[in-house]
């Protein structure tokens, strides 16, 4: 478990960063960032509600969970993370109404992999499930063919996106 | 101040797990593998190569990015493999060393190449990706005694994480699974002047364990041949 610790988080700036994995969400309370890195057609989906100062941040793997064999829901699914990033804020006294989301990547970087289409349809299906809980889609930065790496400040909310074309504030 | 780590994911309904004698076996052919591999890399380009003991590592999907650099550059080919076995493979370079791979290819001067942009720089990439992986699966096929069909490269340049990401996909979507098994390995030039690269194999589980069957039989046969 330490070693496990000691790679998900780490400081900067006296800021505890933390490090959402494939298929993983991580919330903080402000000073916090949360990290996604290197994604290609994953989705980092990022909630935050401006009032309470508290974020979120999942690492979206695959457009939908199948029918849901599982009884345990993950957020490797599209269309489960949502439910349950939304729910973990509540938990973290964020207000429905307050919260806005924010979604970068679903880009395809293999010519290969591009009969599967993940990437459009994992941006597709985030943002069906987004409406659907009416919460507000205030930036993304979807698509393309490159590599996406997120950071979330949950001090002020700003979503930066890194990318071979450069650096992006939303 | 509250903070709570939470990871909102199913646990380990597929438990994957291999035992001393099957990471040796597969070490092993990754050996054999990557010997053939390297080999017609130091024919192509001249330069001799080194190569480190490829490692097998079974790692959670979640897990998968801290085993490497997620933001680091790298410039390779992806490749879906069937026949006898199926998986996905990757050949990456870091960006310096295919830089130095695209000046020896090319016949520039050492330093000459400064990114992989042109037709040129990114087919003498994926040419020399492509040799690796043939060969590599060669090694496989030969050892096993089937034949391998690997696809047609694809190229990428960009981060390790993202080209990494996209293989752990193509497994998880055949197979619903928390676990892939990851053949690494690492080679560099001798003089560690400029090349360096990574072959990762990720196979999909069914196409595993049929190997590793396989393997078994082959020692029991070897021992009974002994008495």
């Amino acid at each position: 478990m330490a070693a496990e610790r000691f790679f998900n988080s780490e400081l900067e700036d006296g800021v505890k960063k933390q490090y959402a994995g494939i298929g993983e969400m991580k919330i903080a309370h402000n000073p916090g960032l949360l990290m996604v890195m290197g994604i290609g057609s994953c989705i980092a989906l990022a909630l935050y509600d401006k009032y309470v100062k508290v974020g979120g941040m999942a690492h979206i793997m695959l457009p939908d969970s199948r029918g849901g064999r599982k009884a345990k829901k993950s957020c490797k699914f599209a269309d489960e993370a949502v439910l349950i990033l939304l729910e973990e804020m509540l938990r973290h006294d964020a207000k429905k109404m307050q919260i806005v989301a924010k979604i970068a990547g679903g880009a395809s970087m293999f010519s290969v992999m591009d009969t599967l289409q993940i990437g459009e349809k994992n941006a597709a299906v985030v943002k069906e499930m987004l409406i659907e809980e009416g919460i507000k889609l205030v930036a993304e930065d979807v698509g393309g063919n490159y590599a996406r790496s997120v950071i979330l400040d949950t001090c002020t909310g700003e979503f930066t996106v890194k990318a071979k074309g450069g650096v992006k504030n939303l | 101040m509250k903070e709570k780590e939470e990871d909102g994911d199913g646990d380990g309904d597929s438990e994957f797990e291999l035992n001393a004698f099957q990471k040796d076996a597969l070490n092993e052919l990754g050996n054999i593998a990557s010997c053939h591999a390297v080999t017609s890399l130091a024919e192509m380009t001249g330069v001799t190569i080194d190569i480190e003991v490829p490692t097998v590592d079974v790692v959670s999907i979640k897990d998968a990015e801290k085993l490497i650099e997620a933001e680091k550059m790298v410039a390779g080919i992806f490749v879906q493999i069937d026949g006898g076995f199926s998986g996905y493979l990757q050949v990456l370079f870091p960006e310096r060393s295919a830089f130095h791979l695209v000046d020896i290819l090319m016949g520039k001067t050492p330093g000459e190449t400064k990114s992989i942009e042109t037709e040129m720089e990114q087919s003498a990439v994926v040419e020399i990706g492509n040799m690796l992986a043939s060969s590599f699966c060669d090694g496989i096929a030969d050892f096993f005694h089937f034949s391998l069909m690997p696809s047609p490269p694809s190229f990428a340049f960009d981060m390790m994480g993202a080209m990494l990401e996209n293989a752990i996909i193509a497994v998880v979507q055949a197979q619903e699974t928390e676990h892939v098994i990851l053949f690494r390995c690492d080679f560099q030039e001798e003089t560690e002047k400029g090349i360096y690269g990574y072959i990762l194999l990720f196979p999909q589980h069914d196409s595993l364990k049929k190997m590793l069957s396989m393997l078994e039989a082959e020692v029991r046969q070897d021992k009974s041949e002994m008495k």
